[in-house]
């Protein structure tokens, strides 16, 4: 089959199109949204705590949100679990704060409702079991609207340390035996030869697949709709009987479908260097630039090491994200930034040539969009199974594991999700070496297919003129030839 | 030298587009490809031009193998296409690179086919800024500057202005007297006259008609008799065994067997003194023979 003259036609359709107003006003205004995205994603944070008066990251909270925000606490102990002493000690915490209300609990929710002060009325009630036995305590705070949740819900935190204390106390327990039983004590679920991850880890291993599906998605699944749009329009404009006096239809297609190929690897990597240009300039004003000091103390840098060997010790969120980001920079290895730039190419003349087919098949403009409705079958299936796995996985965001969800695995292998869930699965390392690579290789053989298929039926539809040829004539007329 | 085409043959399915068509073009001219539509010509300029494959037969050049995409070929399609959005200029600079024509070189033929054709003015507007017959000049540049030995004109005179026919027939006169071989396929029979020595005419895919169009007139003889006068002259054709193919204005028309029986209704009108405005024994039309071998075919 020859193919000569493809060059030529790459040429021409890369210039014609990013010469459009539309390519470049949708570059600057995508631009724009990404850069300002990355500030505001690194900025943010920072601003909001510094607003907040913390010194920390992500830490700090603001006196706002503690329980001495509070104007005025009343507690209605109806257990009469709380002693004076207890009580003395929430006082302690608000001095000249704990009130006491001579109106009825509901009388004064009431109050609170419209209640323009920063107020809580604290509710205690026994949890009664078989003979009226004490089995536990229910208790409920109702603040203002100008009060925070927090301050709330530290207010609930410290009366159910309270009561704990005091039922503890009441069994016998002696005051200092109960200070020692007041330790922190964490609790994680590993599966048996997994990775241990971080928060911000676990963040990202759920995060990432569903940003990345989705870009990608759009990159690729876009740029096929343009790639069956210019046939279209050759086609039905008659030009492209106007070309096929020169080069051979294949060569139209391929020419085509590697400009544009082009301009989208051009636009994901320019999305790409505006992101993490973004981020590095914006890095000294935001948590990134904070994240990317501390990664660099030899003590953090050893605390990290003592946590990867099991040694022990409690990483702070900088700690995450610096281990986070090592990460993935291990994950953008030179190979599997091969194989990620591989895989978009393959992905892309995947959907790319279907998308040929498609426009190939109408003779009037008219039909493309009725005529594009496998294609976006396809691609929308694609992205789907590549997509709601990982969405529906929250569970990983407590054990940072990637999903063995089998619709996620299956993604992997499968041609028309693989484009766009093999990509951050790799980066992540979900997938082993080995199995990368037969994942990159079912999706080549999907594209060999393609590009079989549309050698033999392609030059039979570009001069079909008539009725649309539906996809399914298409398959049986390559099955014939 | 020249372009052989020798019992082509395409289907499609069932449906025979292209019967065992065969034709050469042994020195350069025009040569016309006729025919009702659905007729097989469009098929057989795709076979013709690489476009299409045929189940049998072989187009040759030189006595080779003619490949298209080997040799430039211009191509006036009969539906006209140009990108609607794209530089007039850029498009056609385009079109001359794919054709093997460095860029510089297409410049430069540009220049002066714009000129020729009148249109400089339009070479940076988009093509659909232009009105019909400016984008059918520019069509016809697209076909002819990269200055092909072969080429295809299909109905290259439809939907054009009497000025711009006549600048269109300038400018095909000029390619005849270069020595080009063109291909042209066109309804408008007196155009076909006016510039075709060969002639071929399908039917369903068949060939019905072939040759010299001099000698395939000459062949028919003169067979169409025309007369016009002032008095009824209808009883005296009858008398001579004529009857009436048509009625016009200009006087009633007659398919006559020989010529003799058309100088005998000549003799009867001179001798009952009827005056006599017209009478004409001519050879048939293109027109006319083309209707009556694509119609009849048609019937039959």
């Amino acid at each position: 089959m020859k193919t000569n003259g493809w060059q030529k036609v790459f040429a021409f359709t890369l210039v014609q199109h990013i010469k459009t107003k539309a390519f470049i006003i949708g570059n600057i205004i995508t631009c724009l949204i990404v850069a300002t995205l990355c500030v505001l994603t690194n900025v943010l944070p920072a601003v909001l705590d510094k607003d907040n008066g913390s010194g920390g990251i992500f830490g700090g909270d603001s006196s706002d949100d503690h329980i001495e925000s509070f104007d005025a606490v009343y507690i209605y102990d109806d257990s009469a679990v709380l002693t004076d002493e207890d009580n003395a000690f929430v006082e302690s915490l608000i001095p000249g704060k704990l009130a006491v209300s001579g109106k009825g609990l509901d009388e004064l929710v009431k109050e609170l409702e419209t209640s323009e002060n920063v107020r809580a009325a604290a509710q205690i009630t026994p949890m009664l079991g078989e003979n009226d036995a004490v089995i536990g305590y229910d208790i409920k705070t109702y603040y203002t609207s100008a009060a925070s949740g927090s301050a709330a819900d530290e207010l609930n935190e410290t009366l159910r340390g309270l009561v704990n204390r005091r039922v503890l106390l009441n069994a016998g327990v002696a005051p200092e035996k109960y200070e020692q039983t007041q330790i922190s004590i964490n609790t994680s679920r590993i599966e048996a030869g997994a990775k241990e991850w971080n928060f911000i880890q676990s963040a990202m291993n759920y995060f990432v697949p569903i940003v990345v599906s989705l870009v990608l998605f759009m990159l690729i699944f876009s740029y096929g709709q343009i790639v069956a749009q210019s046939i279209a329009t050759e086609k039905t404009s008659r030009v492209m009987e106007l070309l096929l006096t020169s080069v051979r239809p294949l060569a139209v297609v391929i020419g085509k479908v590697l400009a544009m190929c082009t301009v989208s690897f051009a636009q994901f990597i320019l999305i790409g260097v505006v992101g993490s240009a973004s981020f590095l300039i914006s890095a000294p004003f935001g948590w990134l630039g904070s994240a990317m000091q501390i990664a660099k103390n030899p003590e953090i840098q050893q605390a990290l090491e003592n946590a990867a060997q099991g040694v022990g010790s409690v990483q702070t969120s900088e700690m995450q994200i610096a281990e986070a980001m090592n990460d993935l920079a291990t994950g953008l290895s030179p190979l599997n930034i091969i194989l990620i730039i591989l895989i978009f190419l393959l992905g892309f003349i995947f959907f790319s040539l279907i998308a040929a087919l498609v426009g190939a098949s109408v003779s009037r403009m008219e039909d493309l969009q009725q005529a594009m409705g496998p294609y976006s079958i396809l691609g929308v299936l694609g992205m789907y199974l590549a997509y709601f796995p990982v969405i529906f996985n929250v569970d990983s965001l407590d054990t940072g594991a990637a999903t063995t969800n089998p619709v996620q695995i299956f993604s992997y292998f499968f041609p028309v999700s693989s484009p766009f869930a093999l990509p951050s699965a790799i980066m992540l390392g979900t997938l082993t070496p080995v199995q990368s690579v037969i994942a990159v290789a079912v999706l080549a053989a999907a594209v060999v297919l393609v590009a079989v298929i549309v050698s033999k039926v392609y030059e039979a539809i570009i001069l079909h003129n008539g009725n649309r040829i539906k996809f399914g004539d298409i398959l049986k007329m390559a099955v014939r030839k | 030298m020249g372009l052989s085409v020798s019992n082509i043959v395409k289907k499609y399915g069932e449906y025979t587009a292209v019967d065992d068509l065969t034709f050469e073009m042994n020195s350069p001219g025009v040569f016309a490809l006729l025919g009702t539509n659905g007729a097989g010509k469009t098929t057989s300029i795709r076979i013709i031009l690489g476009m299409l494959a045929a189940e049998s037969g072989e187009v040759k050049w030189d006595g080779k193998p003619f490949l298209a995409s080997e040799r430039p070929i211009g191509y006036l399609a009969e539906e006209r296409g140009l990108y609607p959005k794209i530089k007039i200029a850029e498009q056609l600079v385009y079109f001359c690179t794919l054709k093997g024509m460095r860029r510089q070189d297409a410049v430069k033929a540009l220049d002066y086919w714009f000129e020729r054709l009148s249109v400089t003015e339009h070479r940076n507007k988009r093509a659909e800024q232009l009105s019909k017959g400016n984008q059918q000049k520019i069509q016809l540049i697209a076909a002819l500057a990269p200055n092909p030995d072969l080429i295809i004109l299909d109905e290259p005179l439809s939907g054009l202005d009497p000025v711009n026919a006549e600048l269109f027939k300038g400018v095909i006169r000029e390619e005849i007297k270069k020595n080009k071989y063109i291909i042209m396929s066109s309804h408008q029979m007196t155009t076909i006259e006016e510039f075709c020595r060969d002639i071929i005419i399908l039917n369903k895919g068949k060939t019905v008609l072939q040759g010299n169009l001099n000698e395939i007139k000459k062949g028919y003889g003169r067979v169409k008799l025309t007369v016009k006068a002032e008095g009824n002259i209808a009883p005296l054709a009858a008398e001579c065994g004529l009857v009436t193919t048509e009625e016009t204005p200009n006087g009633s028309s007659y398919n006559v067997q020989s010529e003799e029986q058309a100088h005998k209704l000549l003799h009867m009108v001179i001798e009952r003194k009827i005056p006599l405005i017209r009478y004409e024994l001519r050879e048939p039309t293109l027109n006319e023979i083309f209707i009556e071998k694509a119609g009849v075919t048609d019937e039959n």
